[in-house]
Formats: C-alpha cells, structure tokens, sequence
C-alpha cells in the first residue's frame, strides 16, 4: 500500500493570486504562516513586544491593501520584511530617534544563575544599542538574514542592491555589532 | 572551509533549518573568531523572540475586519465617483441637446417667412387717426417678406457646429 502523500501547501505566490482573486481565506493563511516571523524581526528592530502586535497588523494590512505591487520578485516574506521596516524607520522618527522599548522590557533568558542572567542581559542591551547604530542597509540585511533566514539573492532583490553587496553588509555588520558587544 | 563560508551558514543552522557539516563542526571548534561570530548570532535570535509571543489570531481577525471595512469604503468611494460622473455626464447631455436644439426641427422659427410671424398690435391700431391709418397701410402694400425681419438671430453668435445645424437644416 502507498503512504499517503502529504498535503502540498500552497505557496505564497499561489495564495496571494488567490486572494487577489477574491479568496479571503486566503489572506488567512498568509498571515498564520507570516505573523510570527514578522513579530521576532519587529522586536528584534528595537520594537517592544506590545508594541510588536499591532506594527505587524498594521505592516500585514499595508501589505493587503497594495499586494498588487507584489511582483514576486522577491519573497512575499522579504516584502513584508521591508513593509515592517518602513514602519519602524517611521516610528523611530517620530519619537525623534528615541529607541522604542526599552531594554528592561524585553523578554530575557530566564537564567538560575543571577551573574550570568546579568552578563545576558547586558550583552542583550548592548546588541539591541548596536543594530540601532548600524547602517539602515546593514541592520536590515543583517535582520532579514538572522531572523527571516532570507537567502543573499532574496535580500538583495528585496533591498534593491546585488547578492555580493547584501554579503558584505552582513559581513560587516556582524563585525560591528561583534565591536559593539564585547 | 574559510571563516567568511561559516558565517553565511550560520543563519542557516540557527534558525534550525540545516545541520553544521564535519568540516564546518571542525572549523567552529577551532576557530575563536568564528565562536565568537557564532555567540552573536544566536544572540541576535534571542532578541526577537519576545516577537514569538504575539497572538497571531488576534491579528488576523482584527486585520480581516479592517480589510473588510476598507473595501468597503472602497466601493463607497467608486460609487460616488460613479455617480458623480453620471451626474455630469447627465448635465452635458443636456446642456449638449440645448445648443443643438435649433437643428432639431424642421426649420429654425427665426428664419420662417416673415408673414408667420410679423404682427401689429391692434389696440395700437385703434388709437390711430384715419390719416395715419392710411399712412400704415401704405407701408405695409410692400411684400412684407422684403422689408425687415424682426429677431432674427444673428449668426455671428452661433459656433461652427450650430452654423452647421442651421445649415443642415436648411437644406431640407
């Protein structure tokens, strides 16, 4: 007897034509399989996690209203990647330039060892401090790469520059924010 | 195997989605540079998970109703231009079959034979002496066809199109 196959999910591409066809359950699907992805690169970008619920409703509902403009070019998760970061870049700027949680807010490790909770927790602050002071094209490769696992060709069609060129910001990126920590 | 490979991998393998191979396992627990590379990564990962949390059917539920209220609004939005297109569409017609009025009959009534139209008031007959009774009367032995037309427009006032009625239709 043959095993069953297992269900095909369809794919971003195939579920946004969907909805632009008119399925809206295919907008739920999108979400379920994009929200959570988006709230760790939301957080990760400085925002706080109660912050974090209604930027990714407000970057997801951004995303719906223009999905017309998705060319597929690049992945419907880089796109809203850079949708978030948009929201973001304008959140900071309204609170002129004020980071938008504070470090003490975040969930930290839950460490037994009150020296090495505090070592993490610094460490924590200090890299959250550096990719606010990174370069808006480095922190967002360096963000899409990290948490999205966003492949160099995909960044660099989402971010408008060349694979090599998304390869040397993360790199530098890396080495920067490795200054900033230690 | 350089340090710059192994960085590219490690995305990869912090998010779960691939294994180190001997060669890189090899080169990570030899190289303090790329440690020190890998420690960053995965503490970059911790930093978003707070963003794990989010109550994802919330969102949805919450986005679905705003997707609907929008393109509701939407609709509203293309009715009222619909409607307000109509309207004016409505008002140029109108305004349209008013110019082109005087070619839609038979003739224009301002270029009819003068006897249809030309008349005398009586009462004002009536106050006339019997000397200026004649006096009217010999004005009027002339045809009245080649004496002056009263209100006949002017065609200077008329654009290209409506002189183009006017003459259509005094072909017939």
């Amino acid at each position: 007897m043959n095993p069953r196959p297992e269900p095909v999910s369809p794919s971003d591409a195939a579920l946004v034509e969907a909805y632009r066809a008119g399925d809206q359950s295919a907008a739920t699907l999108l979400v379920a399989r994009h929200a959570t992805p988006l709230g760790r690169f939301l957080v990760s970008s400085g925002v706080g996690p109660d912050e974090a619920e209604d930027l990714v409703q407000e970057a997801l509902f951004r995303a719906f209203r223009r999905i017309d403009t998705w060319r597929a070019e690049a992945s419907f998760r880089s796109w809203l990647f850079t949708i978030a970061g948009n929201l973001v870049k304008d959140e900071y700027r309204k609170r002129r330039g004020r980071m938008m949680v504070s470090i003490e807010d975040r969930d930290l490790a839950d460490h037994n060892d009150p020296a090495a909770t505090l070592d993490a927790k610094d460490a924590e602050e200090r890299l959250a401090e550096g990719l606010t002071r990174l370069p808006r094209l480095q922190r967002e490769v360096f963000l899409l790469r990290v948490n999205g696992g966003v492949e160099y060709e995909e960044i660099a069609a989402t971010l408008g520059t060349t694979p090599g060129a998304a390869r040397v910001h993360f790199h530098h990126a890396v080495k920067r924010l490795k200054e900033l920590v230690r | 195997m350089n340090c710059g490979d192994l960085l590219d991998r490690m995305p990869v393998v912090a998010a779960g989605r691939g294994n180190w191979s001997a060669d890189e396992a090899a080169h990570l627990a030899g190289c303090a540079e790329c440690q020190e590379d890998w420690a960053l990564i995965q503490k970059a990962r911790t930093l978003g998970q707070a963003g794990e949390h989010i109550d994802t059917g919330k969102i949805e539920s919450q986005l679905m109703a705003r997707l609907a209220t929008a393109r509701r609004a939407d609709r509203i939005r293309r009715g009222g231009w619909l409607a307000g297109l109509a309207a004016a569409a409505a008002v140029t017609l109108m305004l349209w079959r008013g110019s082109a009025a005087p070619t839609a009959g038979p003739a224009p009534a301002a270029i009819a034979p003068v006897a249809e139209t030309f008349s005398i008031p009586v009462a004002e007959l009536e106050t006339l002496d019997g000397g200026q009774m004649e006096a009217v009367l010999e004005n009027l032995e002339g045809p009245l066809s080649a004496g002056e037309t009263p209100d006949v427009p002017s065609f200077g006032d008329l654009d290209n199109e409506q002189l183009q009625s006017v003459l259509g239709s005094m072909e017939g």
